[in-house]
């Protein structure tokens, strides 16, 4: 019978603590290994992802998450309540008001478990819970328990755990998970436009730089405006709340140290940044032609090549660094050295087993004045400008570094700075230079602008992908971001061990990249506040629901 | 849970020279009711004993487990009840003055809802669940043993229209033939086995004799019917210790024509059922009208005159019946073609001392209204949901889930 009184509290599993529920398993939904149901008190307050604790065997808990709830009636159809309002007359009022409950399910975390014999941890208890067993909400010691954060050797903060009754648990996910050996890679996914995908890894990277800081450096990609130019710039938005979220997660709400940070802007007309905004002690980058010479494969990866001709072409001239015209045209001489952009877009002394027809070299000559005549970003003398290869070969633990590529506006030519990047880091790992960060990570936005799902592999998606596979073992963590998961090559996805998701439609939910939650949480992800996050990663059995505070630096939408 | 404070006792009211006894066991508690919980219920020891009398002299032929409790046979217990109760009083006339008797109703006008004025607060219902146990041979005969658990449920409904569980009271009781054809000495033997019980039980199996003169055609069905009417006595105690304010009001599911209800306070007996046999004489007219013809087309909302039984005998039980003044209400309009009573209920009112119209008319006025209410919500489709109160159905619910599983039961009576 459902009552509007408070019940009495009891001894026992509550200790003091309010009972909420108790279990229920019928013959229809049995309780099991994984789940267990609990019909909810009447009046109370409970939302999916909040913790509750149950009184097991042997004076064990269980700990689990809700997960679904639905609001049960004695009702044995719509009909029923139809009748019951005098065959549809809407002005009927109830008598009584009908016998219902709440019904919760729960996936369960862990159970705290038993002593058996010499074995030295306590032995879990995966029987399911009987019926009619007293719920209530965890306590922040049995949350923190059931995530197996106690067992963690390396802690980095990852968000707070809200429930329903207010009370807050900071968590963190395995360091060995989040950047090697166990597992690596994070991915953030969710509905662009509520700044939360951005500002989660933001925050994140702060946690990594102030808990482990000599021993990572962290490479951004800026894409959008001057969102990551102000990262050494304290803070203008934070709240009280956000100040508190930040001392309880044991961070210091400050920004990146100027002293860490370098900004590289890509250069632009007449040798001037080519961005939204110039942060001080930035550097210009620009490639010239001996520069991408071994990378036009990166350049060319948008453009479709059936034939693989554009792909003989490149691999030629990455083969042959004394590249020379032996025969005189319009532009060069017989002997001349093929040194800059313009030299290459008149070379035409290929091997007829390179080019086997004119039309291919036509083809390629055309892309290639495209895309690098004129461009200042590929200017046949970069000047002051820096050679980013150069610079991401001598990264330093604590370093910071931010690429801005907001203001190209060319997919290929962004596709090449990254892959550039990439690739430039996989032959810092192959240098076994002993300098070297434990831990490179780098933060890629808009994944799948470089890597998106399909067959067809794109030179940048291949070193991405490689990171994805490899990453794990040689120190380069990808941090990785896009709005909808769906569209990322799921060999990068599938190598990523934790998993984050913000709000997100229902269709996208419905994709196979999303097949690690169930089909309950993936229906509350798609009512997910602003700032709110499922979080996944493999040392918690549930998928848990977290907030964080603003990252600690000056964000753009504050300018 | 009923104490019971002796070994033997006499049972009161309208039998009193039945005879029940408790018999020995440890205590139960109101959390046996899940199968989970079978190894905690000590009544098994009672049974076992209580078999061992039965096997001796003569034999003990105990029923298959698979044999279904009585009460699946479906009979309407209600409309039997009451065809048992008005062969004393089968004619009844008005107490109130109707302009036309062919349409002898009365509207109601609106229904009075809780939020205006929260009549009932309280109702009752009783459920019982019959086992044939087996037949005992003894002396060259035999006669049927019958194992019934049954229960007693108040819910009480607050004013936020909330209804949950007040009361709720078990009995589990062994039910035997009188001696004879039970033998003395094995009726000796259960009375003296009782007698060495525990007594503080809070629940525990009692012997209930059937009175010989009572015994009548088949002992199985006397017997049920006495299951039944110890439910009824049960119901009564149940009502008669509720504690209640002034005004609140108690509905108890079905009639309460039976004798042992009329000294109960501010108390009405709905019935979803009823009987068809008795008949209404309007003056000056003498001729009778049976109940399908009066109640054919009353509307919703509306009721008939209240009406008290010609009073023919002076009996105990006609006396009883003057103090109990009945009348129909059809608290929602018929939807099922070719079922005339669909939506009427039959209300029992006991009347304090003797009827008064100035008194009691404003009385029975309001609890038609409030009843009326009681429409919403409703336990539709269930059987008979057109009649039925929602809080009794809640009540019934309990008491459903409350008593023990027949399979549990029958694995008590044969472990």
């Amino acid at each position: 019978m459902p009552t509007a009184e408070k019940e009495p509290k009891e001894t026992g599993i509550d200790d003091g603590l309010d009972i909420i529920g108790k279990t229920s398993a019928t013959e229809r939904a049995p309780n099991t290994v994984d789940e267990f149901r609990f019909w909810l008190r009447s009046g109370q307050l409970l939302n999916p992802f909040d913790f509750v604790a149950v009184e097991h065997e042997r004076e064990t808990v269980t700990v689990a998450v809700a997960r679904d709830m639905e609001l049960l009636t004695d009702a044995q159809g719509h009909l029923s309540n139809y009748v019951s309002s005098n065959f549809g007359d809407t002005s009927e009022v109830p008598n009584t008001l009908r016998v219902g409950t709440t019904v919760v399910t729960a996936g369960v975390m862990s159970n705290t478990g038993y002593k058996l014999h010499d074995r030295p941890d306590a032995v879990e208890i995966s029987l399911p819970i009987s019926s009619d067993k007293r719920v209530r909400f965890a306590k922040p010691s049995e949350i923190l328990f059931a995530l197996g954060i106690h067992a963690m050797k390396s802690k980095i903060p990852a968000g707070i755990i809200e429930m329903s009754n207010g009370t807050q648990v900071p968590v963190s996910v395995d360091g060995d998970y989040l950047l090697g050996p166990e597992g690596a890679h994070i991915n953030v996914s969710g509905t662009s436009g509520l700044a939360t995908k951005t500002s989660y890894l933001m925050f994140l990277l702060q946690a990594l730089y102030q808990q482990l800081h000599d021993e990572v450096c962290i490479i951004m990609f800026n894409v959008k405006q001057h969102d990551l130019l102000h990262v050494h710039e304290p803070p203008t938005d934070l709240s009280a709340r956000d100040r508190r979220l930040y001392e309880s997660l044991g961070l210091n709400p400050e920004p990146f140290s100027e002293n860490d940070v370098r900004y590289f802007l890509p250069r632009g007309a007449r040798g001037a940044p080519n961005s939204e905004h110039v942060p001080p002690g930035h550097q210009v980058y620009a490639y010239e032609f001996r520069d991408a010479r071994e990378r036009l494969d990166l350049l060319f990866s948008e453009i479709t090549d059936p034939q693989g001709t554009i792909e003989s072409i490149v691999g030629y001239l990455r083969d042959t660094p004394n590249l020379t015209q032996r025969k005189a045209n319009d532009s060069l001489s017989a002997g001349q050295r093929i040194q800059t952009w313009e030299d290459l877009r008149s070379f035409d002394d290929y091997p007829e087993k390179v080019v086997t027809h004119p039309y291919s070299l036509r083809r390629f000559q055309r892309h290639l004045t495209r895309m690098t005549r004129g461009n200042p970003l590929f200017p046949d003398a970069v000047g002051e400008a820096v050679n980013l290869g150069d610079e991401l070969s001598r990264l330093k633990g604590g370093g910071v570094y931010v690429i801005d590529m907001a203001k190209i506006g060319s997919t290929e030519e962004q596709a090449f700075i990254v892959g550039d990047v990439v690739s430039r880091l996989e032959e810092a790992y192959l240098s076994n230079d002993a300098s070297r960060p434990k831990k490179v990570v780098m933060l890629i936005d808009e994944l799948n602008r470089y890597c998106p799902k399909g067959d067809r592999l794109s030179a940048v998606a291949e070193q991405i992908i490689e990171i994805a596979r490899t990453g794990r073992s040689r120190g380069v963590i990808l941090f990785g971001a896009e709005q909808f998961k769906s569209a990322v090559n799921r060999q990068v996805t599938e190598n990523c061990a934790t998993h984050v998701v913000g709000r997100t439609g229902s269709q996208e939910l419905e994709e196979a990249a999303y097949r690690f939650v169930d089909k309950t949480t993936r229906s509350s992800i798609g009512r997910l506040g602003k700032g709110e996050l499922v979080l996944a990663h493999p040392l918690f059995r549930q998928p848990i629901r977290v907030v964080f505070p603003r990252p600690a630096y000056r964000r753009q939408e504050t300018q | 849970m009923t104490g019971r404070s002796s070994a033997l006792r006499s049972e009161t009211g309208s039998e009193p020279s039945n005879s029940s006894a408790v018999l020995p066991g440890r205590p139960l508690n109101d959390s046996w009711i899940t199968t989970s919980n079978l190894g905690r219920i000590e009544a098994v020891g009672s049974f076992r004993r209580v078999r061992e009398i039965l096997s001796s002299r003569g034999g003990f032929s105990r029923a298959t487990v698979e044999e279904p409790v009585e009460e699946v046979l479906g009979h309407d217990q209600d409309q039997r009840e009451d065809d048992a109760q008005l062969k004393h009083f089968p004619i009844f006339e008005p107490v109130e003055q109707v302009p036309n008797a062919k349409r002898a109703w009365i509207d109601l006008g609106s229904p009075l809802p809780r939020e205006r004025d929260h009549v009932f607060r309280y109702f009752l219902d009783g459920s019982l669940r019959t086992y044939r146990w087996g037949e005992k041979v003894e002396g060259g005969t035999s006669f049927p043993v019958i194992v019934t658990e049954l229960g007693c449920a108040v819910v009480k409904r607050s004013h936020a229209g909330i209804v949950k569980t007040h009361t709720f009271k078990r009995r589990l009781c062994l039910l035997l033939p009188p001696a004879p054809p039970v033998s003395s000495d094995t009726a000796s033997e259960l009375a003296a086995l009782a007698a060495g019980g525990h007594h503080n039980s809070r629940i525990s199996l009692e012997v209930v004799h059937l009175l010989r003169e009572r015994h009548q055609g088949d002992l199985r069905s006397a017997l049920l019917g006495k299951a039944r009417s110890v439910m009824h006595e049960l119901e009564v105690q149940v009502a008669s210790n509720l504690r209640r304010e002034s005004d609140d009001w108690l509905v108890i599911d079905g009639a309460i024509r039976k004798g042992i209800f009329v000294d109960l306070p501010r108390t009405i007996g709905v019935a979803k059922s009823f009987s068809r046999s008795p008949l209404f004489v309007f003056p000056p007219a003498h001729r009778p009208v049976d109940v399908v013809s009066m109640l054919r087309g009353m509307p919703e909302s509306s009721r008939t005159p209240v009406f008290l039984p010609r009073q023919k005998s002076q009996t105990t039980d006609a006396r009883e019946g003057q103090r109990v003044a009945s009348w129909y209400v059809r608290i929602r309009r018929p939807q099922t073609r070719g079922f005339p009573l669909e939506g009427i209920v039959k209300i029992d009112y006991v009347v304090e001392g003797e009827w008064k119209s100035d008194r009691d008319l404003p009385i029975v006025e309001r609890l038609s209204r409030a009843l009326v209410a009681e429409r919403s919500v409703s336990s539709y489709p269930t059987p008979r949901w057109a009649t039925h109160l929602y809080p009794v159905y809640c009540a019934e619910n309990y008491l459903k889930a409350s008593l023990l599983n027949p399979i549990v039961m029958r694995g008590i009576m044969e472990a």
